[in-house]
């Protein structure tokens, strides 16, 4: 189920009113079951995967705890991250490695034939394992004790809000919350709908209408010039922040209108100075798990300058692939880890510049002009593209593509307002003004104009948000 | 004891309308519903303004035509079918109703709201694949929404429509989502009004000098709602008397042809009767880059010359009476 389809305005109340009618002790069946409801709405086949992996990664956690070996727990751990990594390589990136090693055979005049897989990816895989083996290796860690009730582990795999496109959640942070008696509160639901209206104006209005001329032009990249590419690129990098932190955005919302805190998953990354910062305010709940699971277990910073680096640079590398199974996402994945090595390595990444002065300014376009970079190879269908669409952005310009003037004038208005809203959040913090403001009716007539404009010129086609591919 | 009660529900009630986080929903829903109304409603005064009216091909297709002739069908129709050309030929008025990416459940609810008004003389078809095969996505409903501006004002609007799904009835409660995104269409409309077409047709300046790749030709399943919706469509026109002709205009290519006409054809004949001209592989036509826009438009120039050609038969073989 999609949250910006007509099923989902139905669903979500629904859920909610009867979360709220309904005894403790029964919530987390009912959210339980809703949750499975949730995603059985796209391949009712694949919640056997979700349920699957629950399985495996709750008994190998009860397991660990269990066992006082340390062998025994190291092969435990082990074998739950194979299967689960297992499930993902084979639905994800089978195909991609197999016509990978047939090309690259070809190319030594050999022949590779075996066949790839007709199969689907299960929407949001790439999410919940990730947050199940996160669980595991806590377990393993022992900074977590293991759930014994399946029914709340099960739980905190899918629950809906956060299943398809994260947050990606900590156990430490959501797992508890299942136990807690939530009340009703206007002040969550009140934060909820905030939230929720912000992050349908982020998905309908900005990303969906952007997308229109970035599919037209990244599909047909011949056709078109390097004028062109580049405001493609740029509506691009806004397509893909207001397509993921929208729904970010509905998900905290409706999980706190329900009592629940979920984790911060974008705080305006394009403000950031730097790349390192960047990644300390883009898709917070994947780049701290890749942090904590990943790069400090491989050393983090407590190596050796070069080991140092070579750690930033597979993580980025395998942050690249996890987002989809394709060299242009290596690529970009090698890009962001390029950069950070590079600001390092010339600390540039230690300059500090109040962000309103004209050195703050120039750094947050230098930066902002480095990953509208990397987003080429991010989108790009294939590397040749990517390179050819740089290539012209930087030779051949000309008139830019005219077709569609609604989504010049539709987006930029819709940019407008978000980049408004953006700039206030992050340079004035402290004020509270219209959507945020003190005074109810102005907050409440704000947010009705924001309604408003999703209904006049936001997208109404159901399309899919750009991170379940993931 | 019904004092105490009276007394604790309105002193409760003073304390539930003074929270702020109440008094944020009920005005929140208060301006949503307003905002919606008004604003809808000026909307909708200028969507449907005169101005609009006389320069929106749309508008004019599902409410005011009047014309003897309507030519329907997708973009094949919209570019291919000069009504001036069908005019000068047969001495009577005729309008291009076609649309980019649409299908019969379209030009089924066209000829509907025409008939809500009007019979037309004749009824000029121009068939596509997807006008009977399956497809794999539901964007052919969800094209159907240009016809969300006229759900109130045309029942054969209304039922286009809900092919989108039963959600859309309660949608249409807002008033302005059956406008969404016609801002900017008003606004030109009234202020910058263009005419980009001849009576609906909207030719097709450029030439196409490229090669031709490879066509892909899927295979396809037939679709037996749109084959019923096809045969609706014939039934409707011969009930109402209407003269119905079915063409297939010309394609650059003739390779890769397969005959997934050759079905639809053969039964539109048995059954109805009907007058079914297929020009796809016209020799006239075939591979003269100079007539085509792409491989599969005809360019004005093309147009012209087809739009001459078929006005003849459609001349010869209309019956008058």
């Amino acid at each position: 189920m999609l949250f910006n389809s007509f099923e989902f305005l139905i669903f979500f109340p629904t859920v909610v009113l009867f979360y709220f009618l309904l005894p403790h002790k029964l919530r987390w069946l009912f959210l339980l079951g809703s949750s499975y409801y949730f995603y059985m709405n796209w391949k009712p086949i694949y919640a056997l995967l979700l349920f699957g992996s629950t399985l495996i990664t709750w008994g190998c956690s009860i397991l660990i705890e269990n066992t006082n070996s340390v062998r025994k727990k190291k092969i435990l751990l082990t074998s739950s991250l194979v299967i689960n990594f297992g499930i993902l390589f084979l639905y994800k990136y089978y195909n991609f490695i197999n016509q990978s090693v047939s090309d690259l055979l070809e190319i030594s005049g050999l022949k590779w034939t075996v066949p790839n897989l007709d199969i689907l990816l299960p929407v949001g895989i790439s999410f919940y394992i990730f947050q199940a083996v996160g669980y595991t290796i806590d377990v393993y860690r022992g900074e977590l004790k293991a759930e014994r009730h399946l029914g709340i582990y099960a739980l905190f795999v899918s629950f809906f809000p956060q299943l398809v496109a994260g947050p990606i959640e900590r156990s430490k942070n959501l797992l508890s919350q299942f136990r807690v008696f939530h009340k009703f509160d206007f002040v969550n639901v009140v934060a909820g709908i905030k939230q929720m209206i912000w992050g349908f104006f982020m998905k309908l209005v900005v990303a969906d209408r952007l997308s229109l001329l970035v599919n037209a032009v990244y599909n047909n990249v011949e056709e078109h010039n390097g004028t062109t590419l580049l405001i493609a690129t740029i509506f691009f990098a806004f397509q893909i922040y207001c397509d993921f932190a929208g729904y970010s955005n509905i998900a905290i919302g409706a999980a706190r209108m329900m009592g629940f805190e979920l984790m911060t998953n974008f705080n305006r990354p394009y403000f950031s100075s730097n790349i390192s910062e960047f990644w300390q305010r883009w898709h917070i709940s994947l780049s701290t798990w890749f942090r904590d699971y990943l790069y400090i277990p491989l050393g983090g910073n407590r190596v050796g300058v070069i080991k140092n680096y070579f750690n930033i640079f597979i993580t980025f590398l395998i942050s690249g692939i996890w987002h989809g199974a394709n060299w242009t996402f290596l690529i970009w994945g090698g890009l962001h880890g390029f950069y950070n090595i590079f600001q390092k390595y010339f600390g540039l990444d230690k300059i500090q510049f109040k962000k309103l002065t004209p050195y703050g300014i120039i750094l947050i376009f230098t930066n902002f002009l480095l990953v509208i970079f990397a987003w080429i190879f991010f989108r790009a269908n294939t590397t040749s593209d990517a390179w050819n669409i740089s290539y012209k952005i930087l030779t051949n310009h000309g008139i830019p593509f005219k077709e569609s003037i609604t989504t010049y004038i539709y987006g930029i208005f819709g940019l407008t307002i978000l980049l408004s809203k953006e700039v206030f959040d992050e340079f004035f913090p402290d004020k509270k003004i219209l959507f945020d403001s003190e005074k109810p009716i102005v907050a409440a007539l704000a947010n009705a104009c924001l309604v408003i404009i999703i209904l006049s010129i936001g997208v109404f086609d159901n399309s899919q948000f750009i991170y379940f591919q993931f | 004891m019904f004092l105490i009660i009276v007394n604790l529900f309105i002193s409760n009630f003073k304390l539930f309308i003074k929270d702020k986080n109440i008094n944020f929903l009920l005005y929140l829903v208060l301006f949503t519903v307003f905002l919606d109304f008004s604003v809808g409603k000026i909307y909708e005064g200028f969507y449907f303004s005169k101005n609009s009216k006389k320069n929106d091909a749309l508008i004019h297709s599902v409410m005011e035509t009047n014309e003897d002739i309507l030519v329907f069908g997708s973009s094949r129709a919209l570019h291919h079918y000069n009504p001036r050309i069908i005019e000068d030929s047969m001495g009577i008025t005729c309008y291009n109703v076609g649309s980019g990416g649409q299908n019969i459940y379209y030009h089924l609810a066209l000829l509907e709201a025409a008939l809500e008004r009007y019979r037309p003389k004749i009824v000029i078809l121009e068939l596509m694949t997807i006008d009977f095969e399956l497809t794999s996505s539901q964007w052919e409903t969800e094209k159907l929404g240009v016809l969300l501006p006229f759900y109130d004002r045309s029942k054969a609007a209304q039922n286009a429509v809900l092919r989108r799904g039963i959600s859309e009835r309660v949608k249409t409660n807002s008033c302005i989502y059956p406008l969404n995104s016609l801002l900017y269409t008003s606004f030109r409309n009234n202020f910058l009004p263009f005419n980009n077409h001849i009576n609906g047709y909207i030719p097709v300046k450029k030439v196409w000098n490229k090669t031709l790749e490879k066509e892909q030709i899927s295979s396809s399943n037939v679709d037996t709602m749109k084959i019923n919706s096809l045969f609706h469509f014939v039934n409707l026109c011969q009930s109402n008397n209407i003269e119905i002709f079915i063409l297939i205009s010309p394609h650059y290519s003739n390779k890769n042809r397969n005959s997934r006409y050759d079905n639809i054809i053969e039964q539109l004949k048995s059954k109805f009767g009907v007058k079914v001209f297929n020009f796809e592989d016209d020799q006239y036509f075939l591979s003269k880059q100079s007539l085509f826009a792409d491989p599969v438009h005809l360019n004005s120039k093309g147009a012209d010359e087809y739009t001459s050609m078929i006005s003849n038969i459609i001349k010869h073989n209309f019956k008058k009476d």
